[in-house]
């Protein structure tokens, strides 16, 4: 490979990624161009310098990582429940039709229920602990998974499944070998939105139940009126939203390396 | 007919040239934690045509905490905000926020300590048990901590949240003490499934400490200082209104809180004294100052100037 195009390639490489960054960037410069003209209040969303200078002050006086990483743990573990639970669940709910039939507009009409109202519920059946905030965010992000890896089985191409019966596989080896690697991108979207979700309540009802965690940091910083510090706390939140985005990236790689 | 159709055309001339008739000043405020006594003033002084009588028009926004009422008081979406944590305004104030307190809305608290299990009785069997608070850098957060240093107390404080969340880890068993705010869980005492333990006012410290204010954007104060003060005499007269033997008033709270009214007169006549809606004068700002640098809420005291820029109470006439 001669050594332009060598260069090119390695452009196309970091393309994306540079033109994310710079977004991001041009983003926080128009915030900071508005809030310093006073086009927008910035005693409702500090100007992004401001943030920036409180990350140093979070993270030292509020113990942000301690709480970085409890929530993390609590996304971590609803998230593995849920791809789990939520997979197993589609598999069956396809297998067995009257049972899909019979419950795929429940599980569908769950995926909108305001689950995090319930939370009173919760805590008397998990206590005062990060079970009910891992069990609210794992139920809230079910159905997705759920829908969507019977929308992957089901959706797996008629010639796939027959060349399948025609090397006379067991349902085991058709499931494993046929069904399962084609449902793979619509399950991995399940599960992309899953963790969305999960995310969304788990903070959500950190900041409720105020039991540690990000959520908790972001309801103490809000009532103290350390804006700086609240939105601060919320970048952290994202962080941890494109950490686990970057890991299930990494694990759907591995999965399909065709792709 | 002539004649009818006279008088018919001078009405209506009448009425085209008379204009629109002359409106009341509108005020926007939200208002925390609804249903509470301290915060049913306004609605009550309302509903008796006192504001009416100074030619306000409220227009009220409840919301669930300190925090929600003074972001938009802040933002400048509504004029005056009700109940907002004294903390939390000096700390949006020492930010440089325009807003300024205009009136204390509750000097100690009537929020009371609770429990299922017969053997607490006084704060002094709570020792080695678990008491609850709302969240860190609350009213509630103090009143404990004041209860633990002046009574000595090896009480272990726990955050639980609001009152509804707090009764159900009460009756759970996950804690032992829960707090409320009268008349949530009166309805429970009175089935006797739990007893009081403590009243906020048991501490001294708390007693002597305004932590409730009412609060307004300070381009508000500036431009329509008149209507403010007008607001005040309106927010004192419904005060006196709500402690006099008109037996209307405990009806329409009754009504408001959807309770019976042997209740909402308990409400008033065992957990509010008239002392702790005094709006006249911002108490114990020596405790504050000091409670809110601890809890983070100010980097250092305010100066004389700073709070006398702040506290801006319109005098009683």
């Amino acid at each position: 490979m001669s050594a332009q195009a060598q260069k090119r390639a390695s452009f196309a490489d970091y393309a994306p990624a540079a033109t994310g960054v710079g977004t991001v960037l041009a983003f926080f410069l128009i915030m900071e161009l508005l809030v310093q003209t006073g086009m927008v209040n910035r005693f409702i969303v500090p100007p992004p310098s401001e943030i920036i200078g409180s990350f140093g002050r979070v993270i030292v006086e509020e113990h942000v990582f301690s709480r970085f990483l409890q929530t993390l743990i609590e996304c971590l573990t609803a998230g593995v429940m849920l791809t789990v639970f939520g997979v197993a669940g589609g598999v069956v709910m396809n297998r067995y039709k009257l049972l899909q039939q019979a419950c795929e507009t429940w599980v569908a009409a769950m995926a909108s229920a305001p689950i995090v109202l319930m939370y009173p519920l919760f805590l008397v059946i998990f206590g005062r602990s990060a079970w009910t905030i891992i069990m609210m965010g794992f139920l809230a992000a079910l159905p997705p998974v759920i829908l969507k890896t019977i929308e992957g089985i089901s959706g797996t191409r008629k010639v796939l499944v027959n060349v399948g019966r025609s090397f006379n596989l067991t349902p085991s080896q058709q499931f494993w070998k046929i069904l399962f690697p084609a449902a793979l991108p619509n399950i991995f979207v399940g599960i992309r939105l899953g963790l969305i979700f999960a995310l969304i309540n788990i903070v959500g009802v950190e900041f409720l139940i105020n039991y540690g965690g990000l959520g908790q940091l972001i309801n103490d910083l809000a009532e103290r009126y350390d804006l700086a510090g609240t939105y601060a706390a919320i970048c952290f939140v994202i962080l941890v939203s494109v950490l686990f985005f970057m890991v299930l990236e990494k694990i759907e790689r591995w999965l399909r390396p065709v792709d | 007919m002539k004649h009818l159709r006279l008088i018919a055309g001078a009405t209506v001339l009448a009425a085209a040239l008379a204009g629109p008739a002359s409106a009341d000043d509108l005020i926007k405020m939200t208002i925390g934690q609804r249903g509470n006594w301290d915060t049913a003033i306004t609605h009550l002084g309302d509903k008796a045509g006192i504001f009416k009588k100074h030619g306000l028009t409220l227009e009220m926004i409840y919301t669930s905490g300190s925090g929600e009422t003074l972001q938009p008081v802040i933002s400048g979406s509504v004029d005056f905000g009700l109940a907002v944590g004294t903390l939390g305004a000096m700390a949006a104030y020492s930010k440089g926020a325009p807003v300024r307190i205009i009136g204390a809305q509750a000097t100690g608290a009537a929020d009371y300590w609770y429990t299922k299990n017969p053997a607490i009785k006084t704060l002094k069997d709570t020792d080695g048990k678990t008491i609850a608070f709302s969240s860190q850098g609350s009213s509630t957060q103090s009143v404990v901590r004041a209860f633990i240093s002046e009574f000595k107390l090896t009480a272990k404080p726990q955050a639980t949240g609001n009152p509804a969340t707090t009764l159900t880890t009460v009756m759970t068993d996950q804690v032992d003490v829960g707090w409320a705010a009268p008349p949530f869980g009166l309805k429970e005492i009175e089935e006797g499934k739990i007893h009081i333990v403590a009243k906020a006012t048991d501490a001294t410290l708390v007693r002597g400490q305004t932590i409730r204010t009412v609060v307004v954007n300070t381009a508000f104060l500036e431009k329509r200082k008149d209507v403010v003060d007008r607001f005040m005499k309106a927010y004192r007269e419904s005060i006196d209104y709500m402690y006099s033997d008109n037996p209307q008033v405990i009806k329409d709270y009754a009504e408001f809180v959807k309770v019976p009214e042997a209740m909402a007169k308990r409400v008033r006549d065992e957990f509010f004294p008239k002392a702790i809606v005094d709006p006249d004068k911002i108490v114990g700002l020596d405790s504050l100052m000091e409670e809110a640098v601890n809890l983070k809420f100010i980097p250092t005291p305010l100066t004389k100037a700073q709070t006398d820029e702040l506290i801006q109470i319109p005098p009683r006439k």
